[in-house]
């Protein structure tokens, strides 16, 4: 390598060869790989931050809330930055009222990130943030309250940890309340802030829809409490309270016993989380003959003046029928049949229509058909199809057992009758409320015609007859109201034994009986106290009623009472 | 930088000195032109140069300087107040959301005593029950629909019913907030919700008074004979009106 030419020249090449090799590398970064490079640099810097959307509230029909959610804290720790966890722990331990040796394990330790406490109210979170503890953070999220504790418990239904819904209209509707979560992305410098000149962008989280429900929350709450009340006295296993406006199908309280607390359902039954109006079936009783006694005054086959010689026992299809008080042979009309609840006045009122015929007003009133309310497990309850009627159907379902119902569709028969023979779809949500501020009213069914106006009006002055005297149910009358009304004590089918075993006590009524405001219904689910539906379920009746029409300014009509003759 | 600026500025005199093209000393060229035009030519004068090459130099130097200068200045001002700003932004929405949170604290306070549980346990607390009997006064015909009865229960005295005033500015008190912006009722003057208060209590004694005048055995039955209230004596005298007072 002596000569300079020489070496010269191979300098040359490898200088040459070290300066392609840059120019290569330099149109691979800039050229080939440089969009990704810089996208991976900017991915760095960037920082996306969720903006969770805020789930839509449940509001009462007055818009008091029912759910409502606020903001809380998860309060998080970094093992490595605390660096007396004892004594932290310690003074945690004051603020959140828990165990500080608990706390003191969470602190220990070299992970980077644990939870302490969840859904932290934003004052706790300001005090323990004041006390400055080293390695203590918190997260935001959101919390969702009951303000009215157990209120609507059973229609609203409750959220789990995550906050989704788990049970009720929260489960029903999570889709409408959630809303889509929004996100701000920006370029953080070193110090952890925003870089001010660096790229921004900000979606708007977009809030869930709030739903109105047609609940008015202080007659559920009486609703509630009075249900609650005869529960624990008759030693029920539950019972259910409805009550519904008969000219809009609103369902204005929907109240099942015993009930949860929404704000803590991990402690409560699991049978009590459901909504027993809606999910149970049972057999009507009763209560049902309304129907069967609607149908034949409005086929014209008997008016309440119609006057049934009542056998001690009738046999049909191989059985005895008989009333639930022994008699010897009675006269009575077709009001007193309704007014002193005879079975067999019943069944044979019934037959001058005919199964074919009662089938076909049970199903207009509803019965077998869901009520519509969009309710998780909501039952449609079951009536068996005309064809398959056995020879004992016919009076046994003319009397209200052998098909069941759920508390909302007994209710609504007598809606209907209260509304003038309308049928309405019976209303749980009133509206639906856009973030933006629109809002849609859920659809329901076209109304259908079951009965006369007539006959309506005809079945409502026997339904007084029942709170009159003479009736079953003289403790639902209401001092100055014209009240009308009909009791069930239906045999309960129990699904653990397969076979009947206690009763079902109801009164189902309506008031004013001549210009129907209010329809409420009461069931008692196997008391233990007391058995029939008047003894039962008329002091309820009277006693959310009475509220109902103060809370409604639904003042007395005036009119007088009607006095039907009611034979014996 | 100086020379390409004069090779530009050059042609635009070709007219006069063509001979100077190119040459940047271009003064000796037109005086030896015209020596070898016109040889008689009595005096010369220096002509001065073009430009005036070293200031025109250190002018734009400072130019460039205090251009380049303003800009750093500007640049470092505008992201010092978007620092700035960015800093107000942050503190403003940590105001909102301490300020949200208080509202939403207050709004759930608020909803748990308006909770109709809660009210219904206050209203009881007081001594009232719920009525059993339905009644309502038409006020066009003067007609009771419904037929009036004693509520059940045991008779008490009746409490002293708190005007909205009184209620506030107790509130307030126990609250350690006088003074504060509590609602609407606390703009009131204090020295009116005093006297409101003053003349509630007046207005309770005196009633108390004509009654025990009337009827002196009859210390707790307010409610016996009060099934007519005239309305219009009291009404008025109080802002609220939410003094009840049974007239004998």
């Amino acid at each position: 390598m002596a000569d300079p030419r020489k070496r010269g020249t191979i300098l040359l090449v490898v200088t040459g060869l070290v300066l392609t090799v840059f120019a290569g590398r330099l149109v691979e970064l800039q050229a080939v790989k440089g969009e990704t490079l810089a996208s991976e640099a900017l991915g760095q810097r960037m920082r996306v931050l969720e903006l969770p959307a805020q789930r839509g509230a449940i509001l009462d029909n007055a818009g008091e809330p029912l759910a409502v959610t606020v903001e809380a804290r998860n309060l998080t720790a970094d093992q490595t930055m605390v660096t007396d966890p004892s004594g932290e722990a310690e003074q945690l331990a004051t603020i959140l009222e828990v165990d500080a040796d608990v706390l003191a394990a969470r602190l220990t330790g070299d992970r980077r990130f644990v939870y302490l406490a969840k859904e932290l109210t934003p004052e706790t979170w300001g005090r323990i943030s004041d006390l400055r503890l080293p390695g203590i953070f918190s997260e935001e999220t959101s919390r969702r309250i009951y303000p009215a504790g157990d209120l609507a418990a059973n229609i609203v239904g409750f959220v789990g940890a995550e906050g989704t819904g788990l049970g009720g209209l929260e489960y029903a509707y999570e889709d409408t309340l959630t809303g889509t979560p929004g996100e701000m992305r920006y370029e953080r410098g070193p110090s952890g802030g925003a870089i001010p000149t660096g790229a921004q962008s900000r979606t708007e989280a977009q809030p869930g829809t709030t739903i109105r429900l047609t609940i008015d929350r202080d007659i559920q709450f009486i609703a509630q409490e009075t249900i609650a009340q005869q529960v624990s006295s008759s030693r029920a296993d539950s019972g259910t309270v409805v009550v519904m406006d008969p000219q809009t199908g609103d369902i204005l309280a929907l109240a099942t016993a015993p009930t949860f607390d929404p704000n803590d359902p991990g402690s409560a039954d699991s049978r009590d989380l459901g909504n027993r109006a809606l999910t149970e079936v049972f057999e009507p009783g009763s209560t049902a003959k309304l129907m069967t006694l609607a149908a034949v005054v409005n086929e014209g086959k008997a008016t309440p003046y119609s006057w049934f010689k009542i056998p001690p026992v009738l046999m049909r299809g191989g059985e005895d029928f008989n009333d639930h008080t022994p008699h010897g042979t009675l006269n009575l009309t077709l009001s007193g049949v309704m007014a002193k609840s005879s079975n067999i006045g019943t069944i044979l009122a019934a037959e001058r229509i005919g199964g074919r015929k009662l089938s076909k007003y049970l199903k207009k009133f509803g019965i077998g058909q869901k009520a519509g309310l969009g309710f998780p497990g909501e039952a449609s309850g079951y009536v068996p199809a005309y064809d398959d009627w056995s020879p004992t159907s016919m009076p046994t379902i003319a009397f209200g057992q052998g098909f069941s119902v759920n508390a909302v569709q007994a209710a609504s028969v007598f809606a209907t009758i209260a509304n003038d023979g309308v049928r309405l779809q019976p209303r749980l949500v009133d509206e639906l409320i856009a973030a933006d501020g629109t809002a849609s009213t859920p659809e329901v069914e076209d109304p259908t015609r079951v009965v006369s106006p007539e006959t309506a009006s005809q079945v409502r002055a026997m339904l007084e007859a029942v709170v009159g005297p003479g009736g079953t149910a003289p403790n639902a009358a209401i001092p100055g109201y014209r009240v009308g009304g009909k009791t069930g004590t239906a045999q309960a089918f129990n699904a653990d034994c397969g076979c009947y075993r206690g009763v079902i006590a109801s009164f189902i009524g309506m008031a004013p009986v001549d210009a129907p405001e209010l329809v409420v219904a009461v069931f008692l689910n196997n008391p233990r106290v007391g058995r029939y539906g008047g003894q039962l379920g008329g002091p309820v009746f009277k006693r959310v009623m009475t509220y109902a029409l103060q809370a409604r300014q639904i003042p007395p009509t005036g009119a007088r009472f009607s006095r039907l003759p009611l034979g014996g | 930088m100086s020379a390409a600026a004069r090779r530009h500025e050059e042609p635009e005199m070709p007219a006069e000195a063509p001979e100077a093209i190119g040459n940047p000393a271009g003064t000796e060229y037109v005086t030896r032109g015209a020596r070898a035009h016109r040889s008689a030519r009595p005096h010369l004068r220096m002509v001065s140069p073009l430009r005036p090459e070293r200031a025109s130099r250190g002018v734009f130097a400072l130019v460039v300087t205090s251009v380049l200068g303003i800009g750093m200045l500007s640049i470092l001002l505008i992201n010092t107040s978007l620092a700035q700003g960015a800093f107000t932004i942050g503190e403003l929405k940590s105001e909102q959301s301490a300020l949200l949170q208080q509202e939403e604290a207050l709004t759930e306070a608020v909803a748990a005593v308006a909770a109709p549980e809660s009210l219904e346990r206050q209203a009881r607390a007081m001594g009232m029950v719920p009525s059993e009997n339905p009644v309502f006064l038409d006020v066009t015909t003067g007609k009771v629909l419904g037929k009036p009865k004693a509520a059940p229960g045991t008779r008490t005295a009746m409490p002293r019913l708190l005007t909205p005033a009184d209620a506030t500015a107790a509130e307030a008190v126990d609250n350690g907030l006088a003074g504060l912006p509590v609602g609407p009722a606390a703009e009131q003057d204090p020295a009116a919700v005093d006297a409101a208060a003053a003349q509630a209590a007046r207005n309770q004694e005196q009633a108390a008074a004509a009654k025990k005048a009337k009827n002196p055995n009859a210390e707790n039955n307010l409610w016996e004979d009060a099934t007519v209230i005239d309305v219009t004596k009291d009404l008025g005298s109080t802002d609220a009106g939410l003094v009840a007072v049974p007239v004998p």
